[in-house]
């Protein structure tokens, strides 16, 4: 620990911690806000805000690699902190919908919400830029008990407060697994700062063998890998989609930061066998399911199983694969849990089984070929963004000539063609002769009103959701054909 | 007029979104829509096909290729956008877009529900088979190859027929997707290794077809991405054992589907064995061809007999198709110029007869609404022009000397004859096996005693659809009579693919 203590901070630390402190600020102006002032509205202009001014800063603040001992600003956390940011952007659209028609009867009020995601997208952006274990603990606890409360949030709902109940359980029995192994690193190697954990190889000595391996089971557990994956289905089905969205973006990217940071210190073999194990498993288990949230949260766990490959390999392209991952996995996950968000089911509710999807393109084309687009990326086909990132993935698996893990990922992805394709047949088929056609003649083009079922009355879309659908669709698309900018942000990381 | 080249594709793309768009205000305009579209695409490969100079370009960087066409895409991966026409990509692009025609008179009485969709489905699929049939470079060749699974994925499931057991449409589109897009796979791993053992020699990733021409792979790798080549292209094929999606998706499609399946898309597969797997790998190609050979010769004797125990119409043609890919297969691995030469004159062949089969086979069923063979018989008196037309492309199909499909099994057999005297044996009994098939799908139809199957007044064919078979009989008894022109202009590829790495 050759850091001196920082007395003082000065100019251009002060500028390098602002990403931090504007979102952490932003939170506690949204308190006093909620506080002084409740209004819909008002804090979701508020929190939209404070994520912008983030955005700005996080561009601006320069880069510093050793800004104090628990924390970093090098171009990683630049990197990451502008994705989490922009994560929560595009999550606070789906918040707004979904909040709108938050039902007076309930006791909660719906203001907090916004909270929580500014808190959760803080917590990221901690964990983005930590380099010690108090950071690691303090960010990634900060986010997940922001999450706790996101999930159980609608407090009336069975679902959703079992889902909580599993969520934390198991989340609480995770984080005792990581302090454990982190605990484990201390007594072998006498620091708790990762380049303390790094310079020692995992393979010396059981006691540090032993922390990594505690470690990667906790940090397993929050990226869903199998076998530490029980929890995601459920959680993801009970919560609500936006806050089932934020787990599966957000929380995923973070913790997906925090890996790129350890990975050295980390057991490659075990994490050449957890994501192989999560590729073969999550879309084995994606097979049969007919939900359109359980479907994605066993995607999810396939999809971190691809995202690990080059991040466990390395080599010259392993940088760019990770990071192209992981932003057309944030892209596709914010857009295939926008729909179940934006699109009541029939019975009231959010749209969910399978066979609720079942001709959606004759009732809104625009949100059907969105979905499409969606699963047809999270399958990798080309002219959508998932295909460059399942090319780089081969790449790197080709180059390190890792062919198992090349063999795990090319079975993953036919396996996986079956499901997604499924659901995108589903999309264009024709509806159920015996059901009743909907009414609804809306086009999603239009904005003015999504399709809607008959008994369930829907909330016409806001500005914000056209502009959050639109950038997907584009983003998906559009980088999809010409990635080659993006590459070039990414080639420099 | 290089510059023409993407448009090519990018009309039929357009096409296909003005038709969506257009059958808002009414299904017919779609289906005009698309038929100019088809045209106009049509004419632009006619014009740069008349501009073409044989053997003018022989001896420059990329020989043979008369118009070519380059704008880089993703340079971190060395990608570009690369687009070739030659002697061999212009009569395949031309025998897509005329089944394409073809393919829309055929929906204009069967399809009636979401006609926009359909064309558009229609239109996209006929850009991917053309992107196929132009890129020159690897990554966009496996774009395209993608890109025309997924529309036609569609076609088959939204506006398929029943099969066997009452299965869904859904079923044989999704099993046509998992078989083609699973082994595409591994057809991506393959080109990926390529693009790394050029890395690995340059230290320059690149998809570029011709700089990885001149790669010498290392040869512990180069089989095996040979094999990943060789399976992707001969599920395509199909060649024996990778077949089992074709009979499903061939007799479930609607009819423009089987049109399109049988005579464009199968053909992808030869193609992608003629333009990659050969020239990239001689010699891996050279220790394969043994064991391709026995697989083609399979396949010609498997499908030619299940042919014979099939009852449903479009299955009976689906299978004779595997036997006819068998041939294909075979005259690709004999690595022999003739033999070469007779698989583009079978697979120009195969896609006129195969494809005025399954038209007729759609007209058969909008009369009878039935594709049993065994309730069939006795309609030679009933519908005289179809039946006429039957026998014609029905004696095409079995090979009868003075039809095309005779040309390329003969100098097929003769090629491989040369280097394989008992393969090409077998296969010639496969020929026997053909008359079989064929003569009894002939006389399975029209002749026999006649059955009650179908109202009393059947309507004959149509001045459009008698049209459009007369120009394909037309074409398969020039190819027949006279092929001369179709192998000068294949020879450069031919010549191509045979050449030894490296050289010019």
């Amino acid at each position: 620990m050759t850091q001196p203590p920082a007395a003082l901070l000065d100019t251009q630390a002060l500028a390098a911690l602002g990403p931090l402190l504007s979102l952490g600020g932003g939170c506690v102006l949204l308190m006093l806000l909620i506080a002084a002032r409740r209004s819909h509205g008002l804090q979701a202009c508020m929190a939209a805000a404070v994520l912008l001014l983030a955005l700005a800063v996080t561009l601006a603040a320069p880069l510093t690699p050793e800004l104090t001992p628990l924390l970093r600003f090098d171009a990683w956390a630049r990197a990451l902190t502008l994705l989490f940011v922009l994560l929560g952007l595009g999550l606070l659209p789906l918040f707004r919908h979904w909040l709108r028609q938050w039902p007076a009867s309930l006791a909660t009020p719906r203001e907090e919400a916004y909270l929580l995601l500014l808190l959760a997208v803080f917590g990221a952006a901690v964990l983005g830029g930590a380099r010690h274990a108090a950071s690691l603990l303090l960010g990634l606890e900060t986010m997940t008990l922001a999450l706790f409360a996101l999930v159980g949030y609608p407090r009336r709902g069975a679902a959703a407060l079992e889902a909580t109940l599993k969520y934390l359980l198991l989340s609480a029995a995770a984080s005792a697994t990581l302090l454990l192994g982190m605990a484990l690193l201390y007594a072998a190697t006498g620091r708790l700062d990762f380049a303390g954990w790094v310079a020692t190889p995992a393979a010396e000595g059981s006691l540090a063998r032993a922390g990594g391996l505690l470690l990667l089971a906790g940090l397993g557990f929050k990226l869903s890998l199998v076998p530490f994956h029980l929890w995601t289905p459920e959680v993801y089905a009970g919560a609500p989609a936006p806050v089932s969205a934020t787990l599966s973006a957000l929380a995923k990217a973070a913790v997906v930061g925090l890996l790129l940071r350890l990975a050295p210190a980390l057991d490659a073999s075990m994490l050449a066998a957890l994501a192989l194990l999560s590729i073969v498993g999550g879309n084995l288990l994606a097979l049969r399911s007919t939900e359109l949230k359980r479907l994605l949260a066993f995607s999810s766990i396939a999809q971190l199983g691809y995202l690990l490959v080059p991040l466990l390999l390395g080599g010259a392209l392993a940088g760019e694969a990770v990071w192209l991952n992981l932003a057309a996995y944030g892209l596709a996950t914010l857009a295939a849990f926008a729909l179940p968000t934006l699109l009541p089911a029939p019975e009231g509710g959010e749209r969910q089984r399978l066979a609720d999807y079942r001709g959606l393109y004759a009732q809104s084309p625009a949100l059907a070929l969105l979905l499409a687009l969606t699963l047809l990326s999270l399958a990798g086909i080309p002219l959508t963004l998932g295909f460059p990132a399942k090319l780089y993935v081969l790449l790197a698996a080709v180059e390190a000539q890792a062919w198992w893990l090349l063999g795990g990922v090319l079975l993953g992805s036919a396996v996986g063609l079956y499901y997604y394709l499924r659901w995108t047949l589903t999309l264009f088929a024709a509806p159920e002769p015996d059901e009743p056609a909907p009414d609804s003649t809306a086009s999603a083009g239009s904005g003015a009103a999504p399709a809607a079922g008959a008994t369930a009355p829907a909330t016409p879309w806001g500005g914000d959701v056209l502009l959050l659908l639109g950038v997907l669709a584009l983003g998906l698309l559009g980088l999809g054909l010409w990635p080659q900018p993006l590459l070039n942000a990414l080639t420099g990381l | 007029m290089s510059a023409l080249l993407p448009a090519l594709p990018l009309l039929l793309l357009l096409g296909g979104a003005a038709c969506a768009l257009l059958a808002r205000l009414g299904p017919q305009l779609a289906r005009w829509a698309a038929l100019l579209s088809l045209l106009l695409a049509g004419l632009l490969l006619a014009a740069l096909g008349l501009s073409f100079e044989l053997g003018a370009l022989q001896s420059s960087a990329a020989p043979g290729f008369a118009w070519r066409w380059e704008m880089a895409w993703i340079p971190r991966l060395g990608i570009s956008l690369q687009l070739g026409l030659d002697g061999l990509a212009l009569l395949l692009c031309g025998l897509t877009l005329l089944l394409g025609l073809l393919a829309v008179l055929a929906s204009w009485g069967e399809i009636h529900e979401r006609v926009g969709l359909y064309h558009l489905c229609l239109l996209w699929h006929l850009a991917g088979v053309l992107g196929v049939f132009l890129a020159l470079d690897l990554f966009l060749f496996f774009v395209c190859w993608e890109a025309m699974l997924v529309p036609m994925a569609l076609l088959i499931a939204l506006w398929g027929h029943r099969g066997l057991g009452g299965r869904s449409p859904a079923y044989a589109a999704i099993k046509f997707f998992l078989f083609t897009q699973a082994s595409g796979l591994l057809m991506l791993a393959a080109f990926a290794g390529l693009a790394w053992q050029h890395w690995l020699a340059t230290g320059s990733w690149s998809f570029d077809y011709f700089a990885l021409r001149e790669l010498v792979p290392d040869p512990a790798w180069g089989r095996w991405l040979m094999l990943g080549l060789f399976v992707a292209f001969a599920v395509k094929l199909p060649a024996l054992g990778g077949h089992a999606w074709l009979p499903d998706a061939h007799s479930q499609a609607p009819t423009a589907g089987s049109i399109i399946l049988a005579g464009v898309l199968l053909k992808t597969g030869a193609y992608g064995l003629l333009r990659f797997a050969l020239p990239l790998f001689p010699q891996e190609s050279a220790w394969l061809a043994p064991w391709a050979m026995a697989l083609g010769v399979g396949g010609i004797l498997y499908g030619a007999s299940l042919a014979l125990a099939q009852s449903d119409i479009k299955r009976f043609v689906a299978y004779t198709s595997i036997s006819h890919m068998g041939f294909v297969l075979l005259g690709c691995y004999a690595l022999q110029a003739s033999a070469l030469q007779g698989v583009v004159a079978l697979l120009l062949a195969h896609g006129l007869a195969t494809g005025a089969l399954f038209w007729l086979c759609g007209a058969l069923y909008a009369r009878l609404h039935s594709r049993d063979l065994a309730r069939m018989g006795g309609l030679a008196p009933r519908l005289p022009r179809l039946a006429s037309a039957w026998v014609f492309f029905g004696l095409a199909s079995l090979g009868l000397p003075g039809l095309g499909n005779f040309v390329g099994e003969i100098l097929v057999l003769v090629g491989s004859f040369a280097v394989a005297p008992l393969a090409a044996v077998v296969a010639a009994t496969g020929m026997v096996l053909a008359a079989v098939y064929g003569l009894r799908l002939i006389s399975g139809v029209l002749h026999g005693p006649p059955r009650e199957l179908g109202p009393a007044d059947m309507a004959d064919l149509r001045g459009a659809e008698v049209g459009g078979l007369l120009l394909l009989g037309l074409l398969l008894l020039a190819l027949g009579l006279y092929p001369q022109p179709v192998f000068e202009l294949a020879d450069s590829a031919v010549t191509q693919a045979l050449a030894a790495r490296g050289a010019p």
